[in-house]
């Protein structure tokens, strides 16, 4: 028989059910205590062992699983759509290349037998490859190698290839012996230790393809500790080990890409023992997360060669003043924005002072440390300009009021508080900052040059990263311009600020030239030194980056450069 | 009676010992308890059914003439309504007394139910004959086959034409009148003894209706059944009815046969009913309807519940309800007055 | 019957061209795939010339419609953008995947939405009745990724305190499911959660279609008819009213097809299943054109289907419908 609820019982029923629904979907409160002393990593290249552990013995055998948020379109690291850490992190384990770089940012060699011997007049690199550097099927690595690799890059045909500067310089190679080969260039090219990072098999890829043939496999023949098995797009990618690796025993059977393009799940995996290692771009709410599980997982961070900056549209009314610019550098607090928005994540964080050298490099120089907030010295530096302060505060410069927008790619919350830091700082100041971001891509739609742009490029000041590399040649392309006699410099390709100074890039092509490293960092030093008096950008921090893995693997170590976490790959090993 | 007819059904069907009634209700008391009050649709209502007679229920929409057939066929939705006094006997056998199965098993095959509009009586998805055969099957038994062959010939029996072809039809594809018919059909499968029709005819136009009220006399004398005929059509019960029960405000008001009933009415209310048919052979100025509406059941006069509306009214109609008295032969009245009433006019 | 299927098809191929041309105009008018060419340092402007030419990017975008659709019947979608690979093993490849997801989300979707609604119209103002549609509407109200969210939160959590993990929280097989057997096995065990995650909505959904309907149907006529033949209750119900109650149901069910395949874009990104939804999105990111129409006209023609499936099925429920 059917019954009708009175009132209040109906009320209570609802009530009821609301709250099982609401405590089943309750912020999960962790039982286990909070570690916060234990095992948040320093950001330094040793690995600590959780303390409460012993050095557990590695073991022969066993499966890592390595959690990715982004897969590769092609497997090939030479071609465009291969062009990505992504692809590297395959790639890089089957191809092995003269050199790596470490996670110092150091050069170490791989292949060949010491780093390679360079003369400057004419220029020439020698590499003497390593007695027993093999491929899996037992081939040496060969000079022939190096030439078909070379080979590979220049072919007209192979259109698809990322980028032939320094291999096109070549005009001529000579085989010394069975182990030894020396490339002789038409210039001097300063990157040239980044030449050759994999080493292509000519025994196998002769006659194939190149275009083709390594989109979604790879050959069965490589010099790394792992050798592709098997791509099931979009979902995994499994390598296994090189039992006939030229470079001692690998240890593992196998690492298994996992792809999950969410970050959030990713970790839930990782805290679930679904995954074992992964990658991801650090949060602080993922930090936490991780350090709720610090009993079985551990995780290195560190500050990465991506770094974050806002760049200046020099064509812009008011930003076409150098004293405009240099009152915004100093009006904001570039420390706190570190503070607030890295240091929780990486307590070692810092501000980047140099926009060319990475922080944790060698020949890192503060060059932009003059710009240290200083809000008065900011405002003294306007009005000795001719600004004067509206009645809302706001400067005004020869007719030009100070008001500018600060875009990035919006939806990003770091990005977006790190604007909101900055609009406060030069409200302070006097300078008036709307913002306006967009979706990705139609973000950078906005940057560009004036040709292409078909006039001034619609944006006042963005904010976003670059990858930087243990070279800085590339920066050429951002911050050089083309002087020519008589007529107005030319930007060059990427240079989105279309900032142009004579002796900088007078000093850039020099540099570009310049094969002796210290010289080379001098002569960019001093670049870095005239852009903070042009202030065409700021550098504001480098992104940090983080590696965790489950305590029951031993050798991973953060490596924050294009090598990609599995630099190391051939030391990794199981514990019990 | 249908000479193939299996004797161990649930409803026992051995012979009624003479003069017994088929149906007969007892003090029948229906009420619905709604937010907005109790509505008592049916108050103390009593009549009996004969085998092979038909009975009229007659009374106007909200006399509570369709509940109380619907409660013999527990087909009252409870909650709301709720029988709250009275005994329905089905064959001497009091139903609230049995079992809700076996109950059950008695609809249909005991007792069957005509209802006003076959359109929406009928399930549209299934076809005629499968809704037929439906009831072979579930009360007998009888395989697919058997079943379908059972419903053509009812169709048949019923005047549907190509019945055998028309069992695929489904109830949309029918005119009003066969789609009568056909739930008539239904209806007779098992060969019922008392059939319930109510409104039968309201919903379909003149020369259907006595099409279908021949063919409702013709079954019933043809298998013996009893015929409980709930209308409010004055015309219908004249033609069709051996006995009538006037209802009023959920009681019956006056009880007889057609003729006498008719005749001579001995309540006010049914007084007034045949007052209010226009002459067949002179024209009036007006119709002469009886003043008022019928009470809300919600809120039901006290004494008795015509008094409002009632020529013949006194104070004592106001205070004290008449009951149903016996005022001759096989008839009955609730009226205080009745011989005024009956003797007047 | 036949000859009605065939005629909702044909009319069906004039409508997705029509969605297919109003879509590619907006995909190439608003984004420029070769941005992300663009950046990449060490491209010459040379090379970006040469793609555009071959490609015919250069063309106002009816032409490149024109070139496009006249591709399909001879080559299939075509190839990507910036690599001559082939759009449409990939499609299927996700097509397969996608498909598995969203038919088993409706599947549980409409069982229990049926039995739910059913017994919360038999039932009705009970407190299973009350308790029910409270969920509904909770369940109608939040996203489904937040329902992904809390239940990969609750395995977990589980896991934590029993070391058990009684369901994955992503990707659509193990790393190692082996063959024929207990390679099904293993993705429907992965399927577990993401089919939960996007069947909750339209289990509310549907359930209270089938309530609303069961309520009506149970206080209709020819329900009232069924008893008065004697009819079993659960026979009435489960033969008389539901037939009559699903007819509404299956229609909203089949025509809301469509919006299951949306929901899987955001389901199959939190679990990281490979499917159409997260293909759409790498495209979109990517700007290319031909993979987003390609991936658009596969979605246009399944509801499409679904629909034309819709109207067949209410066709044949419901006999009062005559198609001619």
């Amino acid at each position: 028989m059917r019954s009708t609820l009175s009132r209040p019982w109906r009320w209570l029923v609802l009530l009821a059910a609301l709250a099982l629904v609401v405590a089943a979907c309750a912020e999960d409160e962790v039982d286990e205590p909070e570690d916060d002393d234990v095992d948040v990593e320093e950001p330094d290249d040793d690995v600590d062992d959780d303390e409460d552990e012993e050095a557990a013995e590695p073991v022969e055998g066993g499966t890592v699983l390595f959690g990715d948020e982004q897969e590769p379109t092609i497997l090939n690291g030479f071609l465009l759509e291969g062009n990505s850490l992504v692809t590297s992190k395959v790639f890089n384990n089957q191809f092995l290349g003269a050199h790596r770089i470490t996670p110092d940012f150091e050069y170490e060699p791989v292949l060949v037998d010491g780093i390679a011997e360079i003369t400057e007049d004419p220029f020439t690199v020698t590499y003497t490859i390593k007695d027993e550097a093999a491929w899996s099927d037992g081939e040496p690595v060969s000079p022939e190698d190096f030439v078909f690799t070379w080979q590979t890059v220049i072919d007209e045909d192979n259109d698809q290839m990322t980028s032939r500067e320094g291999y096109e310089d070549i005009e001529d190679y000579e085989v010394v012996d069975d182990q030894t080969i020396t490339f002789e260039f038409t210039q001097p090219y300063a990157p040239w230790p980044l030449l050759f990072s994999n080493l292509l098999p000519e025994h196998v890829l002769e006659g194939e393809d190149f275009q083709a043939v390594m989109n979604d496999e790879l050959p069965d023949v490589g010099s790394g500790p792992f050798l592709f098995d098997s791509w099931d797009q979009g979902s995994q990618l499994r390598l296994v080990a090189n039992e006939d690796y030229w470079d001692g025993d690998v240890a593992l059977d196998e690492i298994v890409m996992r792809y999950v393009p969410d970050t959030t799940t990713l970790t839930q995996q990782m805290r679930g023992g679904e995954i074992d290692m992964y990658d991801p771009q650090p949060q602080i709410e993922l930090v936490d997360q991780l350090d709720e599980v610090s009993d079985r997982i551990t995780y290195e961070v560190d500050i990465g060669p991506v770094w974050e900056h806002i760049d200046f549209n020099t064509l812009v009314d008011g930003l076409d003043r150098d004293y405009v610019r240099q009152a915004i550098a100093l009006g904001i607090d570039r420390e706190v924005i570190v503070e607030t928005l890295i240091n929780p994540v990486d307590p070692d964080a810092v501000v980047l002072q140099n926009p060319i050298y990475m922080a944790n490099q060698d020949q890192y120089e503060e060059a932009f440390a003059d710009l240290d907030h200083d809000p008065e010295a900011a405002q003294a530096l306007l009005e000795e300009n001719g600004c004067e302060q509206g009645d809302d505060g706001i400067y005004e410069c020869d007719g030009t009021r100070l008001s500018f927008r600060l875009g990035t790619t919006g939806g990003n919350e770091r990005r977006e508080l790190a604007q909101q830091l900055m609009q406060s700082d030069l409200a302070d100041v006097g300078i008036e900052i709307t913002i306006e971001n967009d979706e990705g891509a139609a973000f950078f739609d906005r940057l560009n040059t004036p040709e292409a742009c078909d006039g001034i490029c619609d944006y006042d000041i963005a904010l976003f990263a670059w990858v930087g590399s243990p070279d800085p040649t590339a920066n050429r392309n951002i911050y050089g311009c083309d002087f020519e006699d008589g007529e107005d410099p030319e930007p060059r390709p990427q240079n989105w600020t279309v900032w142009c100074d004579e002796e900088a890039s007078a000093l850039m092509d020099e540099a570009a030239q310049t094969v002796d490293p210290d010289d080379q960092a001098a002569l960019w030093n001093e670049v870095a030194e005239i852009m903070s008096d042009g202030v065409p950008i700021v550098p504001l921090f480098q992104q940090p980056q983080l590696l965790a893995w489950d305590d029951a693997i031993t050798g991973p170590q953060l490596n924050a450069t294009n090598q990609t976490q599995f630099w190391n790959s051939a030391d990794w090993a199981m514990t019990q | 009676m249908n000479g193939d007819y299996n004797a161990a059904t649930a409803s026992g069907r051995s012979p009624l010992p003479p003069g017994e009634p088929v149906l007969e209700v007892r003090d029948l008391h229906v009420e619905f308890r709604t937010r907005r009050g109790t509505l008592r649709a049916v108050n103390g209502v009593s009549w009996s059914l004969e085998p092979g007679e038909t009975l009229a229920i007659l009374g106007e929409s909200g006399s509570g003439k369709s509940v109380s057939a619907q409660a013999i066929m527990g087909l009252i939705d409870s909650p709301p309504g709720f029988i709250t006094e009275g005994e329905i006997r089905f064959r001497g056998e009091d139903l609230f007394a049995l079992s809700e199965d076996r109950r059950r098993r008695i609809r249909g095959d005991g007792v069957a139910m005509v209802f006003q509009d076959a359109l929406t009586a009928l399930n549209p998805v299934f076809s005629v004959g499968w809704q037929i055969a439906e009831t072979y099957r579930v009360h007998r038994g009888t395989s697919k086959r058997e079943a379908y062959a059972k419903a053509a010939e009812l169709l048949d029996r019923v005047g549907i034409p190509s019945a055998h072809e028309r069992l695929n039809s489904y109830p949309h594809e029918f005119s009003g009148g066969m789609r009568q018919r056909a739930m008539i059909a239904m209806a007779l499968a098992l060969d019922p003894e008392v059939l319930i029709a109510d409104e039968p005819t309201t919903a379909l136009d003149v020369t259907v209706q006595a099409q279908i009220m021949d063919l409702l006399t013709e079954l019933r004398s043809e298998l013996g059944m009893g015929l409980v005929l709930i209308t409010h059509d004055l015309a219908v019960v004249a033609e069709n009815a051996d006995r009538v029960a006037v209802m009023y405000a959920g009681r019956i008001v006056e009880e007889g046969t057609v003729s006498e009933v008719f005749t001579e009415p001995a309540h006010p209310y049914t007084l007034g009913l045949m007052h209010s048919i226009p002459p067949l052979h002179r024209r009036v100025a007006a119709l002469d309807p009886i003043p008022g509406t019928p009470p809300n059941p919600a809120r039901i006069p006290p004494g008795c519940p015509f008094h409002p509306r009632c020529a013949f009214a006194r104070q004592h109609c106001r205070e004290v309800e008449p009951p149903l008295e016996r005022v001759g032969e096989g008839r009955a009245s609730a009226c205080h007055y009745w011989e005024e009433v009956k003797g007047g006019e | 019957m036949f000859q009605y299927a065939l005629r909702r098809l044909l009319i069906s191929i004039p409508v997705i061209a029509l969605a297919t041309f109003i879509i590619f105009g907006a995909v190439t008018i608003t984004g420029d795939p070769l941005q992300e060419l663009r950046q990449a340092p060490n491209i010459t402007q040379e090379q970006i010339d040469q793609i555009r030419e071959s490609r015919g990017l250069d063309q106002p975008f009816y032409v490149q419609y024109w070139r496009w659709v006249t591709d399909i019947p001879t080559e299939g979608f075509g190839d990507y953008l910036i690599s001559p690979r082939p759009i449409w093993p990939d499609l299927q490849r996700v097509m397969g995947n996608t498909l598995q997801l969203v038919i088993a989300a409706e599947v549980l979707a409409f069982v229990v939405a049926i039995a739910l609604g059913t017994i919360s119209a038999k039932r009705q103002y009970s407190v299973f009745d009350y308790a029910t549609t409270t969920i509904s509407f909770f369940g109608y109200s939040m996203p489904s990724f937040w329902f992904a969210l809390i239940l990969q939160l609750i395995v977990v959590q589980i896991f934590f305190a029993t070391g058990v993990r009684i369901f994955p929280i992503a990707n659509l097989s193990s790393a190692d499911p082996g063959t024929g057997l207990a390679f099904v096995l293993d993705r429907m065990h992965h399927l577990v959660l993401p089919v939960i995650s996007l069947a909750i909505f339209s289990i509310a959904s549907y359930s209270r279609y089938m309530r609303a309907s069961m309520l009506e149907v149970i206080n209709s006529d020819y329900v009232r008819t069924a008893r008065a033949k004697g009819l079993r209750e659960g026979k009435i119900t489960t033969r008389h009213a539901m037939r009559n109650a699903l007819i509404p149901t299956i229609t909203v069910a089949a025509l809301s097809f469509g919006t299951l395949m949306s929901g899987a874009i955001v389901i199959e990104t939190v679990f990281g299943l490979d499917g159409m939804g997260r293909y759409f999105i790498l495209q979109l990111g990517r700007r290319d054109p031909y993979p987003i129409m390609a991936w658009l006209t596969v979605v246009a023609v399944i509801i499409v289907i679904f629909n034309l499936i819709a109207d067949l099925v209410y066709g044949y429920l419901d006999p009062r419908i005559r198609y001619d």
